[in-house]
């Protein structure tokens, strides 16, 4: 097995990891921080095909997909304060008023 | 390239500290897995010679994103404690399985016996700062200075969604 084969596996398996959290995760922040493991999964991709083809491009957008996290999680932070600071349970699937 | 020693333990580190964000309980222990994941990211960018990502993994990822879930986590009724369901974790280990099934079954080709696939490797440095810059201002200029009003709606989008959450004073605007 080489180097990149290895880097391959590990962001596949943290990006299972992060589907995995995303699904059975009551805690909004715990939810959001599995959406993060994706996202880094996903640039720890960006970077190794920069490095295998020796293009920048990838490593420039994995620096626009890192801005994207921030503003997700700054969102998805907010959103949760929002609804869950005034209620005694903190559980996504409680909420009523925002089911669709 | 072999495989190498410093890759191998950050790849590990990085898989572990994941596997710690999904499992522990305490908010706090989750954050504190998030922050070991970025920077163990973060060396794995360094040994891909991908320097300014790591840099900036570091500082926006363990930096910023750690410390302002860690506000949220104090913010929140009993810290976020959660309770979780058998058919909830049920559900949880077959998505994560499906999804390892179908990245494994992409990957499979690297592993079959007497398989030719393999990622080519350049030899030599990674690419510089200087020519990470580059694109930045030329082909992929629209979507970086798409980040600045993305930014800016996300700022905006925060505080709007707190006020309403505030009442009003009664002495108006003092």
């Amino acid at each position: 097995m080489t180097n990149e084969i290895l880097v391959v596996v590990a962001a596949a398996f943290v990006f299972a990891c992060g589907a995995m959290g995303v699904v059975y995760r009551k805690n909004p922040v715990a939810v959001l921080m599995s959406v993060e493991l994706m996202i880094n999964a996903a640039i720890l991709l960006l970077i190794l095909g920069s490095r295998i083809h020796g293009n920048a491009e990838g490593q420039a957008a994995g620096l626009l997909v890192l801005v994207l996290g921030a503003a997700e999680a700054v969102v998805g932070l907010a959103l949760a304060l929002a609804v869950f600071r005034s209620r005694s349970r903190v559980d996504v699937d409680e909420p009523k008023e925002i089911a669709g | 390239m072999e495989l190498s020693a410093p890759v191998a333990v950050c790849c590990a580190l990085a898989a572990l500290s994941a596997l710690g964000v999904v499992l522990l309980r305490r908010p706090v222990h989750v954050a504190l897995g998030l922050l070991g994941h970025s920077l163990s990211m973060a060396a794995l960018y360094l040994t891909l010679s991908a320097q300014l990502m790591a840099v900036a993994q570091t500082l926006i990822y363990s930096g910023a994103i750690v410390v302002l879930f860690l506000i949220v986590v104090t913010l929140l009724p009993e810290g976020g404690q959660e309770k979780l369901s058998f058919g909830g974790i049920f559900l949880a280990v077959m998505a994560g399985a499906a999804v390892l099934a179908v990245l494994g079954g992409a990957l499979a080709g690297f592993f079959a016996p007497g398989s030719t696939a393999a990622l080519p490797v350049l030899a030599g440095e990674g690419p510089s700062v200087k020519e990470v810059g580059k694109p930045l201002f030329s082909t992929l200029v629209v979507p970086f200075e798409l980040t600045a009003p993305l930014l800016l709606a996300a700022i905006v989008t925060a505080i709007a969604l707190w006020r309403r959450q505030e009442k009003p004073r009664a002495g108006g605007l003092d």
